[in-house]
């Protein structure tokens, strides 16, 4: 071996690799927009498969500007299977568009031990080389414990060279993109539960939170939407599901009691509730047809709802929930339109 | 006895000189590290390299001129060995040439290689099968022989009349936690004693734990925070050294 003069090498400082991303927060209603921390580029308005729309729809939604997909491969799986093939053909291998497609996919199963086999069946059913984001699914009040161990699995699950990574390649073969992204992207979950999406709203091991949220239910917006800085560049991306439902039913029926003329919400409206939130990035829906698309996608481009609006949209949940009897409302609340 | 003679058989401490020994043979090292017993903790490592040749003669496993050069330049650099004049002395200072320097690199990279070869794969796998022994907790300690020191000392924590880090260092008889005010570092969990880990399974960080009997005395623990499992380098590294230990633990036994 030559034992020649070495010059001395600089240790290199870490945080200089780390360039500042700081980006401008959006003030209004725009169609795209970051995904709290993550990386991610999102449409506000998600499509999921739980109204069963068609893969020719899905991919109508994706022509129509939404890229955030949301997928699932167990529970209610025979409704979801109706826009896998749109999936697939965005998001397999070889696909020219990936790149500009969010696919959130779900597994209900609550156990670290078999997330692998999950995450198997969504990567063998869509032939995908990855996931953007993979949630936890409804989880309750009952899930503590049990989530704590699927979110001790963020680490080893999500980015590029992890054990997730690794083994998933072994199972379904190598390719750049899978190397490159990771199985996993983000981790992200479902509350059902807002006790628990607050305790973990801080957590660096969940970079996604997803809560029920619409007129009729508003608790996440001072135990969720409120917690969070919109000028915190760290927080995690919010999205919100059932937006326009309610177990009291569809809210765009009209309530009980509500006086003639008195504004009905559209499904739209319903979304843009959701989205003139704080800190709210996604508003998941459940739409069916390429009318319900064009709709909420003109909806949106309305912005946000005005103060007034908001408000008025709570008296209307309440209504709903028969927490109010129109007596108690003051007229002044009320919003008139024909 | 004449005060002359005295003199002589009794010299002053100034007139002591070590005796001057011209070399030490590899004779006498070996016999001092039989004397200090130090012979089969030494015998089994010179084993190992051993076997970690022969096996990567075996299996073709080889060292090029390039990688020598390349982990040679990275262990001067590490250890400031910049000039080449600085790097013969300290050769010289280590009683080596450069061919024994030169050797036991390779003998790193071989063994390294090995591992690799034979174990490099497996590591996942291993992981994911074992994966709950690898949740490591930062805990502290204190330790004392008697159980009514010990209930003393939790019942003064608990009611917040003293820091943990106060009473480690006026009560714990265990040198590291009784220097460091209690904290004795990160741990895996399954490297634990079983009454340990028995003791701290599900205990939420922060929490003083009861005392614990063991065969060292009564331990009183605060975990001060759990770390999930995750397959960092380090923990590769850890597994992939777990599997080629146990590897050569069994062609130990092939050979007894």
């Amino acid at each position: 071996m030559k034992i020649n003069d070495l010059e001395s090498r600089p240790p290199i400082n870490l945080d200089d690799r780390q360039s500042l991303n700081i980006k401008v927060p959006e003030l209004e209603l725009p169609h795209y927009r970051k995904l709290g921390r993550t990386d991610l580029k999102v449409s506000c308005l998600g499509l999921g498969g739980g109204g069963g729309i068609s893969s020719a729809d899905t991919l109508y939604a994706f022509d129509r500007g939404i890229n955030y997909f949301f997928y699932s491969s167990d529970l209610h799986h025979y409704l979801y299977s109706s826009m896998a093939g749109a999936l697939k053909k965005l998001c397999q291998r070889g696909s020219a568009v990936r790149d500009r497609v969010v696919l959130a996919t779900v597994t209900y199963i609550k156990s670290p031990e078999v997330a692998l086999a999950a995450l198997l069946d969504q990567f063998l059913e869509l032939g995908i080389d990855y996931i953007d984001v993979l949630f936890w699914g409804w989880i309750g009040t009952n899930d503590a414990a049990a989530f704590a161990d699927c979110l001790n699995l963020s680490n080893d699950l999500r980015g590029p060279g992890t054990v997730y990574q690794r083994t998933i390649e072994k199972m379904i073969g190598v390719s750049d993109r899978l190397k490159k992204m990771g199985a996993v992207r983000y981790i992200g979950a479902s509350f059902h539960d807002l006790d628990l999406a607050h305790q973990w709203l801080d957590s660096s091991l969940l970079d996604v939170v997803m809560v029920r949220h619409n007129v009729a239910h508003r608790s996440a917006q001072s135990q969720v939407f409120n917690c969070l800085d919109a000028q915190n560049f760290d927080r995690p991306g919010i999205s919100t599901f059932k937006s326009a439902g309610s177990h009291s039913g569809a809210l765009w029926d009209i309530p009980e009691g509500l006086p003639a003329g008195c504004w009905i919400p559209s499904v739209p409206d319903l979304y843009r509730y959701s989205l003139s939130q704080n800190c709210v990035d996604v508003c998941l829906t459940g739409m069916r047809s390429p009318a319900e698309i064009d709709a909420a996608t003109l909806g949106i481009a309305q912005g946000k709802l005005t103060q007034a609006e908001i408000d008025y949209l709570g008296i209307y949940g309440d209504l709903h929930r028969k927490r109010l009897q129109i007596q108690d409302i003051p007229t002044e609340k009320l919003i008139y339109r024909s | 006895m004449t005060e002359a003679s005295l003199q002589t058989s009794t010299p002053t401490l100034e007139q002591i000189r070590p005796a001057a020994i011209e070399q030490i043979t590899d004779e006498a090292i070996a016999n001092y590290l039989r004397h200090t017993y130090k012979m089969a903790e030494i015998t089994a490592l010179a084993e190992q390299d051993a076997k970690v040749v022969k096996t990567c003669e075996v299996l073709d496993i080889t060292i090029t001129d390039e990688e020598l050069q390349v982990a040679g330049d990275a262990f001067r650099l590490k250890h400031r060995l910049l000039g080449s004049a600085q790097t013969l002395a300290w050769l010289e200072q280590q009683q080596i040439s450069a061919e024994d320097w030169t050797q036991g690199i390779r003998i790193q990279l071989l063994t390294q290689k090995l591992k690799d070869r034979l174990f490099a794969d497996s590591i996942d796998d291993h992981y994911l099968t074992n994966r709950d022994e690898y949740h490591r907790a930062a805990f502290s300690q204190i330790l004392v022989s008697d159980l009514a020191d010990a209930l003393q000392i939790v019942q003064t924590l608990r009611a917040g009349k003293a820091s943990f880090c106060e009473m480690a260092l006026e009560h714990s008889q265990a040198k590291t936690s009784g220097e460091q005010g209690g904290f004795v570092g990160v741990r895996f969990v399954s490297t634990l004693m079983p009454e340990i880990r028995a003791a701290i399974a599900g205990v939420q960080a922060g929490e003083i734990i009861d005392p614990i009997k063991t065969q060292r005395g009564y331990h009183i623990l605060r975990i001060e925070k759990w770390f999930a499992p995750t397959l960092s380098e380090s923990v590769r590294a850890e597994i992939l050294d777990l599997l080629f230990k146990s590897w050569l633990g069994a062609e130990d036994d092939r050979s007894a």
